[in-house]
């Protein structure tokens, strides 16, 4: 995954150090150098088969780069390598013949995706002193950006420590010091430096450096496993400053940060054109985005300073202009003022719609706003109350209610936290049907069932205490989300694969959908349990649904709108037989969604043929012309339908028709339908048919004609499921 | 928000509902309900008509004498609104309806009131997505003996062509239900058990049930809901709510000379720049192709690129919509004080897909409701969405509507979503912690917080912007007199808050704006709008160099940021200013240290 590119020079990252230092003092939140050994001591495989210890750090130091690539932190990066075939550093620059086998391989600057792609492919035949690295590292943190303030410097050393650094106590001890007075934290990842099996008189120095500068220790495993997801770019948090009022006289400062908010991972796409020959960004194409506005009575262009406000209301328009401007509303200025105190039983998930949790806490530095603020949190959660505030954001915008909730949260913040809820107009008012009704009865045992369920699948227990350091699945707030996770995946996956096509969701992600293994064991049995207990059947015509929602069909808008009906209107009863209480007289006219249906029940009702023929015709013309989905089946059976009733007793009916209807196809254009009608023997009902009939013959063959009167019902059906899959294959 | 979002919530649906409201008037004069209904009726439209929604609807009166109303000459039935989207034509003539606009038929006869109702419904041109009627009648007369067999089969024909009867009791008063009307009503009822529907007075009370009963009902998913595998229950996905602001979207823009009405599309186009010599050459203009785009973020120093194609796959690849049952928690793990994200959704069962899912889907949430658990899932409501983690709480009657079994579904907030709150640069936290509240500051604030105790109810605040804008337009477009009075319903009546002790708040907690005074450079910061980042300098070398008179060897920014950081009270601001200018302020402010 990783290659070796050569050269060095062109490291420099134009965002990086270049503008860095012609700055006035620049604030970075943290510098980290990583001191990879890439010497001989480290590339042989620890154990038969397995990695090298150089491979491991190579990938590590890979994953914190590409970690700290994607945080888009304040943060800049260098790295040094150990053991290198080169010197190059600072250090051995002022003092020849010192720090030897120590590469500066990048400068201090903002991460970059070449720093990974220059990482050795390979470990030297060289050694090096980590003690000296972490001097170099040291010098270079310190000098190495000038007009710079880092606030956070850390060294990250990856060294097996197999070469022994044959330095002098006192030197280590004002080394220490040293880092200890710059701020300096040292930090070793790959050996375990607690075990005894790595004691040697280098790993308890190296012990000593990370307990004396405060640094972090981890092995290559941990680290990896640790650093498995994405870290998005951080948000810096932005106090809203406002009073916090009760009643005209009591104002308290507070200040409300964003705690919580659904963001998408990346806020905004950039666009280019794509240069067809390199697959990359054009220089010399862009992209103009213009906005025009058109009058929709001439089909004019309209200027943007000549358009106007204006409303619909009751299908009339009413221009803005035209409304009293001293009617609308004013919101007054920004503001936070309490219009009262509820129980907070009160306030439930349901009534929430706002955007996000903020955090309200006493203005900074502000003592007396402090003792009030909590004064009013422990009041409010000692009566159970919380807070009803009118928020205004900003003077001037519309004003919006929310509930300040007291809130003592695990990171000990004390403070209220401020969530939107609903106003009446927002309320849909939506009725369901009811289901306390005894077909819906479910009886205990079933509930306890369920009861079971629970127990077994409880994930605040999902994991073995020894395997993890925490036992409970799907932590609120700890999870990642699988596709944040995968936005970024494929943002690195590309920059270290250029060209290539993206990956499908590595298993780390496919894993946060999985019930976890030991909840999947312990719930089986009850599962079993489950499925005796509860009847549940399939309703078939589900398939049918799924394939009309991707059709235009006039026909299936029909049918859509008669199942949405039910939807609607029957919601989630059961269905009754219809059938048994159907009356001839409840259809109307002929439809589209049962044509033959319909057809036959009018005619039950006294109806002729001929009184008929007109809805039927209507309702055939619509299904054809209407149709855009290519599935021409039921009109095509109605069709048929039709033809035989005429067969029986006036051919001239049908004969008339088919010949306008045949021409207006054709005048559409619509000759698969008429390819159609020919295959299907829908044509002319001759004279040898029936006697009434004026149509002597015609141009297509007619031998098997019988044959379609007696066993109508078999074509269809073979037809018309032929007819279905030639266009769904489509 | 992300455009994913956006299409979440696009409603996926064919036709319009279509509603006919029938009002009795029959024996008027004597329970007079057609008052009651008229306003409540009245209402109803207006709302529509303000939503600008797309329903059909249509008024009629029955029980009346006249027949030159209706199209079909249906003797009882006085129609005043066609069945279409209500105009302010159609408005007006609803609103000028008296008691004495119609004569109350002699006899009371029903089953024509159906069977013009089915007419309505069989020539509307629009493609209804629902077919209902609403009654609004007391249920005390039947018609008249030989009409009531007529009628009931009328009734049975509507709900056998998929047309919904609803019946709405109005009286302020219980009273013995005709007989003939309990057979309606179970008819009406699809044969089902039926509740007698309770009898309501209020209008207000009336165009509530009537917005329930003529909602679109439209669901965000109907997903199966997998247990386990192999145990699978139909359930849908609701939102009960609108999201703030989307009430607004109703606005149009129009042409300030002929008032028509504008659409606005926006063009994308592809432009050229020739790298030709020739200056006078125009870049050339062509229409771009999606294929043709790239999507790019710069990362690393690098311009990370997507084709148009690629983004689609990137948003979601984890397939199609599905919801999956992954565990319980106890219930007390969601609270929502700390991971509120956004609005949920409300889950409620159903038979579409799968019989016998309501049963299993109640006896979950008696099991839930009885343990205090919530269920865990996974649900991705559409092909474009994104999966999320939610939470299924079980839920009896939201919003107080009447619904007797549901989940709130709860999203789940994911660590991408939770910002970090770096506030630990002062010692606010640990003081925090330590800090007692005196006996007697907490006895006034509780006195506080009970005296402005209220009863919330959901529907207790109208957004003040709205309800103002409609009443501007209504001016404009209804009679002057048809204006509803305004009241701001939040802002609370300033006498509620006349008896607390405000005095004894000062004197105990305050005063606040102390320290306000003592800063005054903060408060010019944050009223200029920018964040002016304020880094320590090396005062010893300031004062070396103020004493040297070498404050020129300082840069512009390191003087600008000297000057900040001296705090200077009544310091203008510093862009624009000349470096000789900055140094000689930095002497006059700072020479005094």
């Amino acid at each position: 995954m990783i290659y070796w590119r050569s050269g060095g020079d062109d490291l420099k990252n134009p965002t990086g150090t270049g503008v860095l230092s012609t700055m006035a003092p620049t604030k970075i939140d943290l510098g980290t150098i990583i001191i990879l050994d890439i010497g001989r001591n480290v590339s042989m495989p620890e154990e038969k088969n397995g990695q090298s210890f150089f491979e491991k750090g190579k990938e590590c130091a890979g994953r914190i780069i590409e970690r700290k690539i994607i945080s888009q932190g304040k943060n800049l990066l260098g790295i040094i390598l150990l053991g290198a075939k080169t010197t190059n550093n600072t250090l051995a620059e002022q003092a020849p013949g010192t720090c030897r086998n120590i590469q500066l391989l990048t400068d201090l600057q903002y991460p970059t995706w070449s720093m990974i792609r220059n990482l050795p492919d390979v470990p030297s035949k060289s050694k090096g002193n980590w003690f000296d690295a972490l001097l170099v590292a040291a010098e270079h943190l310190k000098n190495g950006v000038p007009a710079t303030k880092i606030v956070q410097k850390k060294i990250i050393l990856m060294t097996n420590f197999l070469v022994p650094c044959d330095t002098e106590d006192k030197q280590i001890k004002q080394a220490i010091a040293g880092f200890q007075e710059e701020g300096f934290e040292v930090d070793i990842i790959g050996p375990d430096i607690y075990s005894e099996e790595n004691d040697n008189n280098d790993v308890e120095l190296a012990r000593l450096f990370v307990e004396e500068t405060k640094g972090a220790t981890a092995t290559f495993d941990y680290t990896m496993r640790y650093l498995l997801f994405h870290k998005k770019k951080a948000t810096n948090a932005i106090p809203w400053n406002v009073d916090l009022s009760i009643g005209p006289n009591i104002k308290i400062p507070v200040s409300a940060y964003i705690r919580i908010k659904d963001e998408p991972v990346i806020k905004k796409w950039n666009t280019a054109i794509r240069n067809p020959v390199t697959n990359t960004a054009s220089s010399s194409e862009g992209i103009k985005k213009e906005k025009v506005h058109i009058n929709t009575e001439d089909q004019t262009t309209v200027a943007a300073d000549n358009i106007i406000k204006g409303y619909e209301y009751g299908q009339q328009i009413i221009p803005f202009s035209d409304c009293d401007k001293s009617m609308l509303y004013d919101p007054g200025q920004k503001s936070l003022k309490v219009y009262g105190f509820t129980k907070s039983s009160n306030i439930t998930w349901q009534n929430l719609n706002g955007d996000g949790l903020s955090y309200v806490f006493a203005r900074k530095r502000n003592k007396k706003a402090q003792y009030a603020l909590r004064c009013l949190v422990e009041c409010l959660l000692e009566l159970d109350l919380v807070g009803i505030v009118r928020r205004v954001y900003n003077n001037g915008n519309a004003p919006k209610m929310y509930a300040l909730m007291p809130v003592i949260d695990t990171n000990n913040f004390v403070c209220l936290s401020m969530v939107g809820f609903c106003y009446k107009d927002e309320i849909k008012n939506m009725a369901f049907p009811v289901t306390n009704i005894k077909k819906y009865a479910c009886n205990n045992e079933q509930v306890e069932c369920f009861k079971e369920l629970i127990k077994a699948m409880d994930l605040t227990t999902a994991y073995e205490e020894s395997e993890f350091d925490d036992t409970e699945a799907f932590p609120i707030a700890k999870m990642v989300s699988p596709s944040a996770q995968y936005i970024l995946d494929c943002i690195a996956y590309r920059a270290m694969n250029p060209g290539k096509p993206l990956p499908q969701p590595r298993d780390d992600i496919v894993m946060l959908f999985k019930i976890p293994p030991l909840i999947e064991k312990r719930s089986r049995e009850v599962t079993e349990k489950l499925k005796k207990l509860f009847v549940l059947n399939k309703v078939e015509i589900k398939k049918r649904d799924k394939k009309k929602n991707h059709s235009m069909d006039m026909d299936d808008y029909q049918n859509q709108s008669s199942t949405s009906n039910a939807d609607v209107t029957m919601g989630d009863l059961p269905k009754i037989d219809l059938k048994t209480l159907k009356r001839p007289d409840s259809i109307q006219r002929i439809g589209t969604m049962h044509p033959i249906n319909d057809y036959d029940i009018l005619k039950q009702g006294g109806k002729t043929v001929s009184d008929l023929a007109t809805q039927m015709t209507e309702a055939i013309e619509s299904m054809i012309h209407g149709n855009l989905d290519g599935n021409f089946s039921k009109a095509l059976d109605a069709m048929m339908h039709f033809r035989n009733e005429c067969l029986k007793t006036e051919p001239k009916l049908y004969n008339d028709w088919l010949k306008n209807f045949q021409t207006e196809l054709t005048n559409r254009k619509r000759n698969n339908v008429i390819e159609m009608l020919n295959e299907k023997k829908l044509n002319y009902i001759l004279q040898s048919e029936n006697s009434l009939s004026t149509v002597k013959s015609y141009s297509c063959d007619d031998s098997q004609l019988y044959e379609n009167d007696t066993e109508p019902m078999l074509t269809e059906v073979n037809i018309s499921s032929e007819v279905n899959d030639l266009f769904d294959n489509m | 928000m992300d455009s994913e979002d956006e299409i979440d919530f696009q409603p996926s649906w064919r036709g319009v509902p279509g509603i006919i409201i029938l009002i009795n008037v029959y024996e008027n004069s004597k329970h007079n309900i057609f008052e009651t209904a008229h306003v409540a009726t009245c209402r109803l439209i207006k709302q529509h008509m303000r939503t600008s929604s797309s329903h059909n609807i249509a008024v009629c009166l029955y029980g009346t004498e006249e027949s030159s109303t209706s199209k079909f000459d249906v003797t009882p039935v006085k129609e005043t609104i066609p069945l279409s989207v209500p105009t302010l034509y159609d408005y007006k003539k609803l609103k000028s309806l008296t008691p004495t606009s119609f004569t109350e038929a002699k006899e009371f006869k029903l089953s024509d009131v159906l069977w013009h109702s089915s007419k309505m419904f069989a020539n509307c041109k629009k493609q209804l997505s629902s077919r209902s009627i609403i009654m609004l009648t007391r249920l005390d007369i039947a018609p008249v003996a030989v009409d009531q067999k007529p009628t009931l089969n009328r009734a049975s024909d509507l709900i056998d062509s998929n047309i919904d009867i609803k019946i709405t009791n109005i009286s302020d008063h219980e009273y013995a239900i005709d007989p003939f009307y309990e057979k309606f009503l179970k008819i009406a009822n699809r044969g089902m058990d039926y509740v007698v529907p309770k009898p309501i007075g209020n209008s207000t009370e009336i165009e509530k049930l009537m917005h329930q009963e003529s909602h679109r009902h439209l669901a965000v998913a109907k997903l199966n809901f997998e247990i386990c595998k192999d145990f699978n229950i139909g359930v849908s996905v609701y939102t009960l709510l609108k999201r703030p602001g989307q009430n607004y979207k109703k606005n149009v823009y129009l042409d300030r000379e002929s008032n028509a009405v504008v659409t606005s599309v926006t063009k994308t186009m592809k432009v050229t720049v020739e790298s030709t010599d020739d200056e006078n050459s125009q870049p050339k203009e062509v229409p771009l192709i999606k294929s043709e785009l790239l999507y790019y973020q710069e990362f690393g120093g690098e311009r990370i690129e997507f084709t148009d194609e690629e983004m689609k796959a990137i948003k979601n690849p984890f397939g199609p919509p599905m919801m999956k049952l992954l565990g319980f928690k106890p219930a007390r793990v969601i609270c929502k004080e700390k991971w509120y994200l956004k609005m949920g959704y409300f889950l409620f069962p159903h038979e579409k897909s799968i019989e016998g899912s309501i049963v299993a889907f109640k006896a979950l949430h008696k099991a839930c409701t009885d343990m205090e658990m919530v269920a865990i899932c996974i649900l991705c409501t559409r092909v474009n969405s994104k999966p999320i983690v939610v939470a299924l709480c079980p839920s009896v009657r939201p919003l107080n509507l009447d619904i007797d079994v549901g989940f709130d579904i709860i999203h789940f907030p994911f660590v991408e979503s939770v910002r970090d709150l770096n506030l630990n640069d002062d010692d606010d936290n640990e003081e925090n912690s330590v800090v007692c509240i005196e006996d007697a500051h907490k006895t006034l604030m509780k006195d506080i917080l009970n005296e402005l105790k209220i009863e919330y109810k959901p529907d207790m605040f109208e957004d003040p912007k709205l309800q103002s804008k409609y009443r501007a337009i209504e001016a404009n477009a209804l009679d002057e007199e048809d204006c509803e009075p305004f009241n701001d319903t939040t802002i609370a009546n300033p006498e509620r808050f006349e008896n607390i002790r405000d005095d004894l708040f000062e004197e105990l907690f305050g005063p606040f704006s102390e320290i306000a005074l003592k800063r005054p450079s903060d408060k010019l910061s944050s009223s200029s709008g920018k964040k002016q980042k304020v880094d320590n300098i090396d005062e010893d070398l300031l004062n070396l160099r103020l004493k040297n008179k070498k404050v020129n060897d300082y840069s512009v920014p390191q003087l600008k940021q000297i000057l900040h950081f001296k705090d200077i009270k009544g310091l203008p601001g510093l862009t624009g200013y000349r470096k000789k200018e900055l140094v000689d302020l930095v002497y006059e402010h700072c020479s005094l240290n």
